[in-house]
């Protein structure tokens, strides 16, 4: 019983300390300060030491450097008329499908999910292109940005996947299965999600107009896209072939970019480096933000909110479904504040025997906590998601979280699908042996 | 009070076990009244690099540390990970017997005492190729995981690639590369067996862990407790040792099952040139330790 | 406020040197993969690719706090904030910048510590280049410490001109 006044104390210093209108960064820094402080006993002395260190450690992971590059080649083509040529090109296509460009963004991150492990670049990177062409044509702000938010999170369940190779590595599942594994679930969350732009589209016409007069021919349409479509193929290229780790990948990107402007002379001094300025802006609020995030998940470990929220679990001795129920709860749970990376290490020790007792598959497990996860991205006050669409767009928190709250509702419809029909995961890992 | 425990990998390896192990004797030992809280997959945000001065400056209280990654605060440190320096479990557990005084001090002089060692499964080679012969070696994309280990296989000819554990299965899948220096636990906990199927011993080395605790932290329980902290600490090293040896034929037998053609019997000829490429890394190494290393290595040939 | 004025453009200067560091930083990122994706090709390497950009983003990380911070790149939530008259919201602004830069102030004396002790032991990172420790966990000090500076700033400037920094500016 402590444990939950102790997780619920946590809950609502972020609540209020981010409420208050701190900088998101600094809030997390401060929440994590309070609970060591008040909660878990410790001297100021060993609170500095201790988040001190976390901070270097946390901000000095390479992987990060993703984000940086992501935007960078977000912000060139943004700058550049390829953005602009992409969603003349895709005038054909969508204007014969209700919803129109809407599904750019559910396709665009889709196919940019298949580059980038993390759903902060996913969001940030596609948002960066569509939002802006999205309000020009008149798309309701709503769907357009709830439908980047949930779309951006499949980052993580489409491989390649930061938080896969870290469950694969913990719970010493093939990390091979575990991306095959991600691939249909991906697939049936983007199909729920276009699926809703219909009905919504079908229903109030007015949210996504239709751009039924176009001009462009079909041959012109694939000239258009030509660009967009070679860059993706390059990096995902580079990933496959094996030249380039994911990691790595997103410097490809740029690189491709920067070569493709140069070849098209469209790239100035300015376009550069107006592109890497707004760069800098939003990668330091992207990655401050992850890193301070660090801190508040050490205060939680500290505090062993996780462990022993999943202990108390393990306690109860639930009947199998009961128990994917409740240990979805504690995910979204944890999820409202901490990252996915945090959450999958701190509880997997104590929550993966009792899953696999219960007679779940670890391989299964794995995609259905990816799911969790990714719940946890578009979830208030803690959502990475949120957060950076709210640097693209200005928006308030909440009404970000609010557009996001349908496709938070159809991520919970999926992981109902997949527990109803776990071969929606298990096909396709199994198809190799 | 609780004391914090912190260690880098998950809780299945054979580190977190031992680290399990030794919890659970101090519980026995003490009868409950030392509390220790294990934070495994380095949860609470802490790398073994940053064990040294977290548990110096008690920010956590325990840590499980991989020896090689604090070389850069004192080269003692690095002896473990010498390339073909010990080349059995029973010459590891020489070379560590030797040098505890060593470690022991530098603990100590950073208000830390050394509990226990825990010693990794001997690496060897994992490849998509057989790797026995000096020309395998050659242009050979292999991942290594340390500075002494880069070097030796870049003078031996190979093409040794840097990569976080995290990027190893993806580039693996993809062809990036087509060899990693590790131990076979590591690799079958990665099932390595998806894409290489063979695995080469050659005995290159096998790193310390080391368990170290903040010296205030020990001092501050009662004298019974301390008791039992050093007890469990003993029994945990010999635990330890012994199942590192047992945990090598349970591997063996994992990797056959999944198809895996193990070399135990290494070419003489590969044996020799990888041995005089660690040799630079060896030359260094006492450099840097200056009589302390020589009387190590001359203690560990003299028995 | 003649030395008002002089601090917030000073420390304006500093963040506009920090954004110069952290859009090269950026470059240099790029840069390196590419140059590591090319070495590989040809069997050899840079063998420090991980660690330098490890470095380097923890370095623009930090460093561009301020930078950001200044230019309002950095996200609050504006549930309280924007539905309280100006002047309260002032107020509340002033509140909180104070304690922010305490308590990073407070960070950044912590960090100093462990910093200097590198310095003074000559702690170097363990790869093959040897990396002293102090240069890149010094970055993100001064980063630590440039934070501080632009949140002083901003504290100055709400209590002497009643607007932040960037208000300051002739549109
Ligand atoms: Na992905
Ligand atoms: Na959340």
């Amino acid at each position: 019983m402590e444990i939950l006044f102790t997780t619920l104390g946590v809950i609502a210093m972020v609540f209020i300390v981010l409420g208050l209108g701190t900088w998101v960064f600094a809030g997390l820094v401060t929440v994590s300060v309070l609970s060591l402080l008040l909660m878990a006993d410790f001297s100021l002395h060993r609170v500095g030491v201790t988040l001190s260190r976390i901070l270097f450690r946390a901000g000095s992971s390479w992987e990060l450097s993703a984000i940086p590059m992501f935007i960078l080649m977000g912000e060139m083509i943004f700058r550049s008329d390829i953005s602009e040529r992409l969603f003349r090109g895709l005038e054909p296509i969508t204007a014969r499908i209700p919803g129109g460009i809407l599904h750019t963004n559910i396709f665009g991150c889709t196919l940019f999910a298949a580059v980038s492990g993390s759903s902060s670049a996913t969001t940030a990177t596609v948002g960066k292109i569509t939002t802006r062409e999205l309000e020009i044509r008149g798309y309701d702000r709503r769907l357009s940005i709830g439908s980047l938010a949930g779309a951006g999170s499949l980052g993580l369940l489409i491989p390649p996947s930061i938080v896969m190779i870290v469950y694969g590595v913990q719970a010493e599942v093939s990390i091979s299965k575990l991306f095959m594994a991600g691939v249909l679930p991906g697939l049936l969350i983007a199909c729920l999600y276009s699926g809703y732009l219909f009905y919504q589209a079908l229903r109030f016409p007015q949210k996504a107009p239709r751009e039924v007069n176009s001009k462009v021919s079909m041959r012109e349409s694939a000239a258009l896209l030509a660009p967009v479509l070679t860059l993706i193929f390059i990096v995902i290229g580079s990933i496959y072939s094996g030249i380039a780790t994911p990691s790595e990948a997103a410097a490809v990107g740029v690189g491709a970019v920067v070569l493709m402007l140069l070849f098209e002379r469209q790239l100035s001094w300015k376009l550069f480096t107006d592109a890497v300025q707004a760069t800098i802006l939003s990668s330091v609020m992207v990655c401050s933000i992850l890193v301070c995030a660090a801190l508040l998940s050490t205060a939680v470990g500290y505090l062993h909110i996780p462990r022993d929220l999943a202990t108390f679990i393990g306690s109860l001795e639930l009947s199998a479904p009961v128990l994917l129920l409740i240990l979805a709860l504690f995910y979204v749970i944890l999820g409202l504040f901490l990252d996915g990376i945090s959450i999958t290490v701190m509880s997997l020790p104590i929550t993966l025997p009792l899953v696999v007792q219960a007679g779940f598959d670890p391989l299964w497990f794995g995609v259905f906590l990816v799911i969790m996860v990714e719940l946890g991205q578009i979830t208030p006050p803690v959502g990475f998601n949120l957060f950076v669409l709210q640097g693209l767009t200005g928006e308030k928190l909440g009404a970000i979280a609010l557009a996001a709250f349908p496709f938070f509702i159809l991520m919970c419809v999926a992981a109902l699908l997949i527990s109803i029909f776990p071969q929606i995961v298990l096909v396709l890992p199994n198809l190799g042996g | 009070a609780t004391l914090d425990f912190s260690n880098e990998y998950n809780d299945k390896s054979i580190h977190a076990q031992g680290d399990a192990y030794f919890i659970e004797q101090v519980e026995e030992l003490t009868g409950g009244s030392v509390d220790i809280a294990l934070h495994t997959s380095g949860s609470l945000g802490f790398k073994s690099a940053d064990h040294f001065y977290a548990v110096a400056d008690n920010a956590v209280q325990i840590a499980d540390t991989l020896a090689g990654t604090i070389g850069g605060i004192d080269p003692i440190f690095l002896l473990s990970s010498l390339p073909f320096v010990a080349d059995s479990v029973d010459e590891a557990q020489k070379l560590y017997e030797i040098a505890r005084p060593q470690y022991a001090k530098v603990f100590e002089d950073n208000d830390q005492i050394l509990l226990y060692a825990s010693p990794w499964p001997a690496s060897g080679i994992w490849s998509e190729e057989m790797v026995n012969s000096t020309d395998a070696l050659t242009n050979l994309k292999i991942r290594t995981y340390d500075k002494n280990g880069t070097i030796a296989f870049k003078e031996a000819g190979a093409a040794p690639v840097l990569l976080s554990w995290a990027d190893v299965v993806p580039q693996l899948s993809t062809g990036g590369i087509s060899a990693v220096l590790t131990s076979a636990e590591s690799g079958a906990n990665g099932s390595f067996w998806e894409h290489l199927n063979h695995y080469t011993e050659i005995r290159y080395a096998v790193p310390l862990n080391m368990v170290h605790m903040n010296r205030d932290a020990f001092e501050d329980l009662s004298d019974e407790e301390q008791a039992a902290i050093l007890e469990a600490a003993k029994r945990t090293d010999a635990h330890n040792w012994e199942t590192v040896r047992s945990r090598l034929a349970e591997n063996y037998a994992e990797l056959k099952s999944h198809d895996v053609n193990i070399y135990t019997d290494v070419d003489p000829g590969m044996a020799a040139t990888l041995k005089a490429a660690a040799e630079p890394a060896v030359q260094e190494w006492l450099e840097n330790t200056g009589s302390t290393g020589q009387e190590i290595l001359d203690a560990l040939k003299a028995e | 406020m003649l030395f008002a004025r002089g601090y917030i453009g000073l420390v304006k200067r500093l963040n506009q040197g920090a954004g110069i560091l952290c859009g090269t930083l950026i470059v240099y990122m790029a840069a390196h993969i590419l140059l590591e994706i090319v070495l590989r090709l040809f069997n050899t390497s840079t063998y420090v690719l991980n660690e330098f950009i490890g470095y380097a983003v923890a370095t623009m990380t930090f460093m561009g706090l301020g930078f950001a911070l200044e230019r309002g790149g950095l996200i609050r939530v504006g549930m309280v904030i924007n539905r309280l008259s100006p002047n309260a919201a002032m107020i509340l602004d002033l509140v909180i910048s104070s304690v922010m830069c305490a308590m990073f102030g407070w960070l950044s004396w912590y960090w100093g510590i462990n910093v200097s002790r590198s310095y003074s032991r000559g702690i170097t990172s363990e790869s093959l280049a040897d990396t002293p420790l102090w240069i890149p966990e010094g970055a993100v000090l001064l980063g630590l410490i440039l934070l501080c500076l632009t949140l002083s700033s901003r504290v100055l400037s709400l209590i002497v001109f009643r607007k932040t920094p960037i208000d300051l500016e002739p549109r």
